[in-house]
């Protein structure tokens, strides 16, 4: 029993494998009932993710087995999805604006308090410190490395930032191509290109890295189930 | 402030000591204070409305008159012989003389006259004031003359003969009226007599003397603009053969035209008025007709592009020599990758993992790239196995809780470790938050619900972060290094994560990170006896080369299509 459970999976995973990648053709039914498929199938794993991560744990199993106290904090929440769930309707849209702007305040505190002190300090502290002589010097005959490194890294940061810097000439009479920004930008933008393409470079070749394993392992089961399946007869 | 003398005749302003009006050279019969009229007797709003009248009041009845047409489309115009009305009943609403003769229009003009002191009031304000002035002892002589001052504000039309003028002009009015009439008027006067160019100087000089009748008539008149009346019908018939001269004006006032050799007058159709911006936009308008009208170049079409059988090509010949690599080629390392700075890291933190450490495991990963992230895992994980280390998991993506499940059934250890399971977030940043103010908050709300993930007491020992992406490993890290300094992180990720996550190593915010197949290589031979690597190994550095070799011949095709798209243009 337990082997034509394993069985059927393997071969509904080689079908849909060789689905998706029957795309190599083109346009085909077979990739479209593939991807219809895998769609439907996550809207369901998503529902009863969700009502049994978070809408039962969170919210009905306090309401039921909690004090009186937990359930009147719980009505906060309560209060605001009803409101939202009535903001569905055309004459009370405006309801909708207060849990969505309490959303959006949370979410904007939490995004911008990471950004700020998660990544920009401590990112701009690097750089600062690259320059400090007691980490310069900190392996000896590697010095001039670790100066040529952090004079690489701040060219690269100043030219990327220069790269996306927007701003217009302020004295536009005098003048004459307003299309352009300030000598200054336009020199350090051109080297913040370059270290731009690099990172971009990078990451495709990441990106190329990752799907190259992930094909590599779907020849690979393909690979095993036929094997097995020869062995087996 | 100075004083000024209105003109009974004409109503220019006169200086204070002036005894003939300067425009007209009429007498400026001052008696007692009422002629003297002040700024001061006058109320600020009185001169505001007369300024503002002399400066738009041609403008303001088209206004009004368009503003007619547009409603009503069957009244009749005034009609001749109508009795004559006082200025004060002539915007009188209720006056029903007219009946459905006066255009509705009219009509309006009277009822704002009455109900409001601004807009068109203000010709009542100006004849008020005109009237104001002449009162006194000659008051009923001086409403005769300002009859004839509404009859001068249709006035001597410039050049036409005196005689002409002074048959249809009362009597009284023609006594008073100096010879010598020029045509030296103030500015409003002068754009009054222009709009009134709409009429006929024929017509007005045959109804002159019909005083404030006069007045409706010219405003009537004014309903159809360009409507050209002639001076009668016998000299209309003969107006095309002996017109010898027609000096047409934009402003479509009455011109001069000798008729049978004797100078006759007709109001002269409005031109259309452009200004050099709307004659721009024309021509801007008629080109961009004409370039929609003209024939578009036929294009060719392209052939269809190789490039789709050699996609399919290529992507045949990948699959196929990844087969053959992966299934008939050599296994196993040809050497161990060079270790990175990253690498090593980590290395150094999973080789000292104490025994019994608490540690907390983030899935923030989709499935396509579980066999990645499988090929680094599994190694730390069989580490993590042994070291008896009690594992959390909290996952902020929908498949981690699946995945982890996966990842400790592969390595024969989801019974044998203990793992609780913090639930899932969808979204990793208010994930991280939750779990970080668990442990760092100093203040709890009172009464507040518990919460229902079972957190160790004394923290963790580590965090292992699993990402795919680069946002999702950056919300987890951004928050617990803020919220659990001390805590160390570590990144398992994908090769496509990795290059963008690399400052937070630099930065010392994550103490090691390892990815991609190289790595997996170096966990394998450091960490444990798996072979996962080794038995892609070949296959991988195939398919590297493999697509090597087709971006150089894309990168070849692409300069050669771009040449030849250069040679045909």
């Amino acid at each position: 029993m337990t082997f034509q459970y394993e069985i059927f999976w393997i071969v509904v995973s080689f079908l849909l494998t060789v689905m998706v990648l029957s795309y190599l053709l083109g346009d085909n039914v077979f990739f479209r009932i593939a991807a219809h498929l895998f769609i439907g199938v996550t809207s369901g794993y998503v529902v009863l993710l969700i009502i049994n991560e978070i809408i039962l744990p969170y919210m009905l199993n306090p309401l039921i087995t909690g004090t009186w106290i937990d359930r009147l904090w719980l009505g906060i929440p309560i209060l605001l999805i009803l409101l939202l769930i009535i903001s569905q309707i055309k004459k009370f849209t405006w309801i909708g604006s207060l849990p969505l702007a309490y959303l959006a305040g949370l979410a904007a505190a939490v995004a911008v308090g990471g950004a700020v002190f998660g990544t920009l300090i401590p990112q701009s502290r690097t750089i600062i410190d690259s320059f400090d002589p007691a980490i310069v010097n900190v392996t000896s005959g590697q010095g001039w490395v670790n100066i040529l490194d952090a004079v690489v890294m701040l060219i690269g940061v100043i030219g990327t930032l220069s790269f996306f810097h927007f701003g217009r000439k302020r004295n536009p009479e005098t003048d004459a191509d307003l299309s352009k920004r300030p000598m200054i930008f336009e020199g350090l933008s051109k080297i913040g290109q370059v270290f731009i393409g690099i990172t971009l470079g990078a990451v495709f070749a990441g990106i190329f890295s990752s799907t190259l394993l992930a094909l590599i392992d779907r020849i690979l089961i393909i690979g095993q189930f036929i094997t097995n399946l020869i062995g087996s007869v | 402030m100075t004083e000024i003398i209105i003109c009974p005749e004409c109503g220019a302003e006169n200086p204070e000591d002036a005894t003939f009006c300067e425009v007209c050279h009429a007498p400026l019969i001052v008696d007692e204070e009422s002629d003297l009229i002040s700024p001061k007797s006058l109320d600020q709003d009185d001169f505001d409305l007369l300024n503002a009248v002399e400066d738009d009041l041609p403008g303001l009845l088209h206004a009004l008159k368009q503003d007619d047409q547009s409603l009503s489309s069957g009244e009749g115009n005034l009609e001749e012989g109508e009795p004559v009305l006082e200025s004060d009943d002539l915007f009188n609403p209720d006056e029903g003389q007219e009946g459905n003769e006066i255009p509705d229009w009219l009509h309006r003009i009277r009822e704002r006259a009455s109900e409001e002191d601004d807009s068109v009031g203000e010709i009542t304000q100006k004849i008020s004031a005109a009237k104001d002035s002449l009162a006194g002892e000659k008051r009923s002589s001086q409403h005769e003359s300002f009859e004839s001052w509404i009859q001068k504000l249709r006035g001597p039309i410039r050049g036409m003969p005196e005689e002409k003028l002074e048959e249809g002009v009362d009597d009284e009015d023609t006594e008073q009226e100096p010879e010598d009439v020029t045509p030296k008027e103030p500015d409003w006067l002068q754009k009054i007599r222009q709009a009134e160019g709409k009429i006929s100087t024929t017509d007005a000089s045959e109804n002159i003397g019909d005083g404030e009748e006069k007045l409706l008539n010219w405003l009537a008149t004014l309903e159809e603009p360009g409507e050209k009346e002639t001076v009668d019908e016998e000299d209309a018939e003969e107006e095309d053969e002996n017109t010898q001269q027609v000096e047409t004006d934009v402003s479509g006032v009455t011109q001069e035209v000798a008729v049978n050799g004797e100078p006759s007058f007709e109001v002269i159709p409005p031109k259309l008025q452009v200004t050099p911006e709307e004659k721009t936009q024309a021509e801007k308008l008629a080109s961009m007709i004409m370039d929609e009208s003209t024939p578009r170049p036929i294009r060719k079409l392209k052939r269809r592009s190789p490039l789709g059988s050699a996609r399919f090509f290529f992507a045949l010949l990948l699959i196929v020599s990844l087969s053959v690599s992966l299934f008939l080629g050599q296994r196993g390392l040809i050497q161990t990758p060079a270790i990175m700075p990253q690498t090593e890291g980590f290395l150094n933190w999973a080789e000292n993992i104490p025994q019994g450490s608490s540690l907390l495991l983030v899935f923030d990963y989709q499935p396509a790239f579980s066999s990645e992230i499988n090929l680094i895992a599994t190694p730390v994980l069989e580490r993590l196995a042994e070291e008896e280390s009690k594992i959390s998991v909290i996952s902020s993506s929908i498949s981690g809780p699946v995945l982890y499940r996966q990842l400790f059934q592969g390595i024969g250890a989801l019974e044998a470790v203990s793992i609780v399971d913090l639930g899932y977030f969808p979204i990793g940043a208010f994930g991280a938050f939750d779990l970080g103010m668990g442990f760092s908050a100093n203040w709890v709300l009172a009464g507040l619900p518990d919460s229902p993930k079972n957190l160790p007491s004394g923290g963790f020992d580590g965090i292992l972060i699993f990402a795919d992406t680069y946002e999702g490993a950056r919300a987890w890290i951004e928050q617990l290094t803020i919220l659990m300094p001390e805590t160390t992180i570590n990144l398992l990720v994908t090769d496509q994560a990795m290059p963008m996550l690399m400052p937070y190593f630099d930065s010392g915010q994550v103490k090691g990170m390892v990815s991609g197949l190289n790595s997996g290589a170096i966990l394998e031979s450091e960490l444990s006896q798996s072979s996962q690597t080794a038995a892609r190994w070949w296959a991988y550095q195939v398919g590297l080369i493999l697509m090597m070799g087709v971006m150089v011949i894309g990168a070849i095709y692409a300069g050669y299509q771009h040449k030849e798209e250069r040679g045909e243009g």
